[in-house]
């Protein structure tokens, strides 16, 4: 049964994804942006996630009609909404949110505040069940069986489905004007996913390296994979609640870039799912690309070897298509968003976090029709929630309490307070984040995502 | 020519001239949306969506913060925009170049000079 490991296992599993985190984060620096409060919204959603059991509740019902393995399994395709990046956040944001509540738990212990039970029986079940959850995805996803990077390669497709897709790849070795054109729509699309997404890059990725039988080049994939199309937001129609309009829309709802690379001094790929390449600027190493779109189908629809949609190859006639959709979307997106208030810009970016991962697993489990996923557009509008699962209320008190900037308090070791002063130009940070510098002997005798608490 | 500040070249394009814009608000974004061709904009934050919508048409880009690593170094690059990181100015007014013409020069493999053109 989902959920059923011991403490041991749990607190194992707690300083393994500690570990991982801190390295992942320490080679990125903190998110900063004129347009969207990105700290903030990213905090504002870890609370939910945990504080108000968003996440357990989804994906307990997820659970009881497809398996964590299932979900994997099916999710090892190009273009897919599920990868190893969502499959590593489903655990990190639910562990955040988890920290933020401990940290401030203790601090009110620590306060004098009687009757505080720092992590609750319930929630401890609950946190097993996330955790035995998300330890059977990445495993069953990657073709290396890892739940963290360790090789740094992101692959899953098999050495066949690889193969299908030779013959699409085309030539462009030392043709500088193609490479030009790739490069800018590339960029292009890079923009506006970002400006579209809050700033995340939930709905980019990059994976491999892989190699066709008669070639010893690294192949590597970009996709982009949310490009409005419609009234669509992760799978999920939207219609009357989409919280922008877009009157150029793409010619093609998700565009996946396959390039071999010649000479390349390192591929490298983080839990988040970047690519690191020596040389930095790989253009001029790219000897073939393919350029595939997926067709959206619904997870639960099984036609294709991977059941998620056939892709289909494109021409190179896309490139100025995507350019123009990418360049043109992007300038309207932004004098919309410019005149956005604070608080749907914030309620913006916690969807991502709070219902993307939440709503593919659904959709897996075709149940995705059995929750509400507007919530986020109706706070920020003031409509009533159509939802028990989330507390208006309890989101005011987040937002409230994170737009207070980060204090020093008395009893924090040294190192914890250089790195809170640091991090207090920062609006919407939860002061539980400096526990990322502390020590490493600290970090060994209490991982940065908190052993299971007893009283 | 007077140099005016350095940091890190990131951009495989070695040199640009333009007309210096500090922005400091998404307004001043909007204000170059059909006037950005030549600009040299001079940003604070290194992510990509502050100058995403005028970022292909610029001359040239300088941020405070930063590395070749950062999102904006990376898409600068992608567009061939002569690009310079983490520049330390060698006065404290930014503002005060807004308007003045201006020159990047790559000098070394990573290292990248601002001029101020008089």
């Amino acid at each position: 049964m989902l959920g059923d490991i011991s403490d041991e296992e749990v607190n194992e599993l707690i300083v393994m994804f500690s570990n991982s985190v801190l390295g992942n984060f320490l080679t990125r620096g903190v998110v900063e942006s004129k347009i969207f409060p990105v700290n903030h919204y990213i905090h504002v959603a870890c609370y939910i996630l945990y504080d108000q059991s968003y996440q357990y509740n989804i994906l307990k019902e997820v659970a009881s009609k497809i398996s964590p393995e299932d979900i994997a399994k099916r999710s090892k395709s190009l273009g897919s909404r599920s990868n190893h990046l969502g499959f590593y956040s489903l655990c990190m944001l639910y562990l955040h949110g988890r920290a933020e509540i401990i940290h401030d738990n203790l601090i009110k212990k620590k306060a004098g505040e009687t009757n505080i039970v720092v992590e609750p029986e319930t929630k401890k079940k609950e946190t097993k069940f996330i955790l035995d959850f998300w330890k059977r995805l990445s495993p069953n996803y990657l073709n290396e069986g890892e739940l963290t990077l360790e090789t740094k390669k992101i692959t899953c497709l098999s050495n066949d489905y690889i193969e299908n897709l030779k013959e699409n790849m085309i030539s462009i070795e030392d043709n500088k004007d193609v490479i030009k054109q790739l490069k800018q729509t590339i960029a292009h699309l890079t923009i506006y996913s970002f400006l579209s997404q809050a700033e995340c890059r939930m709905s980019i990725s990059e994976q491999g390296p892989y190699y066709f039988e008669d070639n010893t080049e690294p192949l590597v994939f970009k996709e982009f994979l949310d490009l409005h199309t419609g009234d669509d937001m992760f799978g999920i129609n939207m219609s009357g609640n989409m919280p922008y309009k877009i009157t150029k829309i793409a010619p093609v709802p998700n565009v996946i870039f396959g390039m071999t690379l010649k000479d390349m001094n390192k591929i490298e790929f983080n839990d988040f799912g970047t690519l690191f390449a020596d040389p930095t600027d790989l253009s001029s190493n790219i000897t073939s690309i393919g350029i595939w779109t997926k067709e959206l189908t619904h997870p639960k629809d099984l036609r294709y070897p991977d059941n998620l949609g056939e892709l289909k190859p494109l021409s190179l006639n896309i490139l100025s298509e995507l350019s123009d959709f990418a360049k043109s979307a992007t300038k309207e997106l932004y004098i919309d968003i410019s005149k956005w208030n604070f608080t749907k810009k914030l309620m913006f970016g916690s969807n991502l976090y709070v219902n993307r991962i939440a709503s593919t697993c659904a959709r897996y489990a075709g149940i995705e029709d059995n929750f509400n996923w507007t919530w986020p557009f109706d706070y920020a509008s003031g409509k009533p929630f159509k939802t028990d699962l989330v507390d208006k209320e309890k989101i005011k008190f987040y937002i409230d309490k994170l737009g207070k900037k980060v204090k020093t308090t008395q009893d924090e070791k040294e190192a914890e307070k250089l790195q809170i002063a640091s991090l207090e130009k920062y609006e919407g940070i939860h002061p539980f984040l400096t526990r990322m510098f502390r020590s490493k002997r600290a970090q060994k005798i209490d991982p940065f995502y908190y052993y299971l608490q007893d009283e | 020519m007077k140099k005016i500040g350095e940091g890190l070249s990131c951009s495989s394009n070695s040199e640009a001239l333009g007309e210096f814009v500090y922005i400091q608000s998404v307004e001043d974004v909007i204000n170059l949306f059909d006037d950005a061709n030549g600009k040299i904009c001079i940003v604070d934050d290194a992510g990509t969506t502050t100058l995403g919508p005028i970022l292909s048409d610029l001359a040239g880009v300088l941020c405070q913060f930063g590395s070749a690593g950062s999102h904006l170094a990376i898409v600068s690059r992608e567009f061939e925009i002569p690009c310079i990181m983490s520049v330390e100015f060698l006065l404290e007014d930014w503002s005060s170049l807004n308007g003045k013409k201006g020159k990047i020069v790559t000098e070394s493999e990573d290292k990248g000079i601002v001029y101020l053109l008089e």
